[in-house]
């Protein structure tokens, strides 16, 4: 595989919470990674085995300990969808979705028409003009995806988006998600804690144990695509999950 | 919904108003109440009006708005830049926070000589004790909104790549705006009282003026006269103060669509 089709290639990375009374803390130790482009990859672990940090190390928002992170855009763009969606309140959908391009000043034609269409893709075009407090959970998390996609990142990175969510509300998301990286082509990576929710996204999910942080097992996911409600009665769908369920313990 | 139901808020109170009118003309026969302690409703009416025929009214109303307004201008931008300050530099919080308590813990009455001496007997002293009394909640409250500010809020900034200037505009500002607006009601009314404090010590104009001039040459009707004046311009204060916060904070209303 040569290093140009990767979007992300991390190397021997570790992350050290330094502590002057008591000993240090490893949360990763060791972590190798390289990310194809437009490939979608979701992280999944017990608590506490240093997944969301991990995510946010690649996404800039903590610094790493030791190691290097390549990423394959040189402007290291990218989107970053939160747990809680983080939604402007006083913004409307339509302000909420476009505010990264407001802080970029990037608000062009071509650009306010993608997001219409980013928009209508999510199901969002209708409550344009609705406040985030008349949203329940779903439709948030959909303006917060939508958010990420508005400009022109070709990373996304997921933080649990989904959650805080019902277990229908989540299903429904899962697929609507998939057609929405179907149509943008971008680079997922995809925190979550739900088994059958890594499986039914991705294309590899990677396994990671605790106790320092580290990548247990990378199991690449083949299931067709594109993925339905029916994939999840898939009897491979079933083996995935039980698999994984039997090393994560 | 019939026009009883909608209006109900004003009309149960005005239909109560020549009740107690009249309890109060009543009160003053029966009980023989001498005019000197207690005016008629009407001679009191007709003293208000002779105060603002030929007492000068609209003067000390002026004078005392305008030493609550400026009061609560320049109290509201101080509390608003120490409190952004404080929340955002603990040093300066630990190194000043003393200091605004020990100035705070003093009833600010006593402070008010202080002030009359230092700056005078003009609208300067009386605003000066407006600062003291508005300035500390919305320094308390300013602290506390940009501490609350959620930290995934900055990591969005961050992933956009937003400057330190944007968070402040995008993100700090309108978190503030929502804190003062919400506390603008209690200002006004603390507002209020500072100035009248400040007027009753020593002043030249003024509705707390009005206050120690009639005590002081027993004018019992001018008294009652600058006790109405100060509720109604509380009052007006207080509803103007409320239709700004809806107005502003439309985001906020209680409302229980949800959508999806």
């Amino acid at each position: 595989m040569g290093q140009k089709e990767n979007d992300v290639v991390i190397r021997d990375l570790d992350k050290i919470y330094g502590n002057l009374l008591k000993e240090d803390t490893v949360a990763l130790k060791g972590i190798n990674l390289s990310i194809k482009k437009g490939e979608f990859v979701s992280i999944i672990g017990p608590s506490g085995c240093g997944k969301s940090t991990l995510l946010k190390i690649i996404g800039g928002l903590e610094k790493l300990s030791a190691g290097t992170i390549e990423y394959s855009d040189p402007e290291n763009r990218l989107g970053f969808v939160f747990q809680d969606s983080v939604l402007l309140p006083w913004k409307n959908v339509r302000e909420n979705a476009e505010f990264p391009l407001v802080i970029q000043k990037k608000q062009t034609k071509e650009n306010e028409e993608k997001l219409d269409a980013l928009l209508d893709l999510a199901g969002l075009k209708e409550f344009s003009s609705a406040l985030p407090r008349e949203l329940s959970g779903g439709m948030k998390s959909r303006v917060s995806i939508v958010r990420a996609l508005s400009y022109d990142a070709p990373l996304l990175l997921m933080d649990e988006p989904f959650g805080a969510l019902d277990a229908l509300t989540r299903d429904h998301l899962n697929i609507e998600l998939l057609k929405i990286w179907s149509k943008t082509n971008k680079t997922i990576i995809f925190v979550t804690h739900s088994i059958e929710e890594a499986v039914f996204l991705s294309d590899r999910v990677i396994v990671m144990a605790t106790r320092p942080g580290r990548i247990r097992e990378i199991v690449p996911i083949d299931l067709t695509r594109p993925r339905d409600e029916d994939s999840r009665n898939d009897s491979k769908f079933g083996e995935y999950c039980r698999y994984l369920r039997e090393i994560i313990g | 919904m019939s026009t009883y139901q909608k209006h109900r808020k004003v009309i149960l109170p005005v239909l109560l108003f020549p009740i107690l009118i009249l309890l109060w003309e009543f009160y003053i026969k029966i009980g023989n109440v001498p005019n000197y302690l207690l005016p008629r409703p009407y001679d009191l009416f007709v003293s208000l009006i002779s105060l603002f025929t030929k007492g000068h009214a609209m003067k000390h109303i002026w004078t005392t708005l305008k030493e609550i307004f400026v009061g609560t201008g320049i109290g509201m931008m101080i509390g608003l830049v120490f409190g952004y300050l404080m929340a955002k530099i603990r040093i300066v919080e630990k190194m000043i926070m003393p200091f605004i308590i020990i100035v705070q813990t003093a009833p600010k009455i006593s402070l008010a000589p202080l002030f009359i001496l230092w700056m005078g007997l003009g609208i300067e002293s009386k605003a000066a004790l407006v600062i003291l009394v508005v300035s500390f909640p919305i320094l308390i409250n300013e602290v506390s909104a940009i501490r609350s500010i959620e930290e995934d809020a900055y990591h969005l900034m961050k992933v956009l790549k937003g400057n330190r200037w944007q968070v402040f505009w995008y993100i700090e500002l309108p978190y503030s705006l929502e804190m003062l607006l919400s506390g603008i009601k209690l200002a006004l009314t603390q507002a209020i009282t500072g100035a009248v404090i400040g007027e009753m010590i020593g002043a030249k104009a003024g509705l707390g003026y009005l206050l120690t001039l009639g005590s002081e040459t027993y004018d019992i009707k001018m008294i009652l006269n600058a006790v109405i004046l100060l509720s109604f311009i509380g009052l007006v204060l207080y509803l103007i103060s409320e239709r700004i916060e809806k107005k502003a904070l439309y985001w906020k209303a209680v409302d229980q669509r949800v959508i999806g």
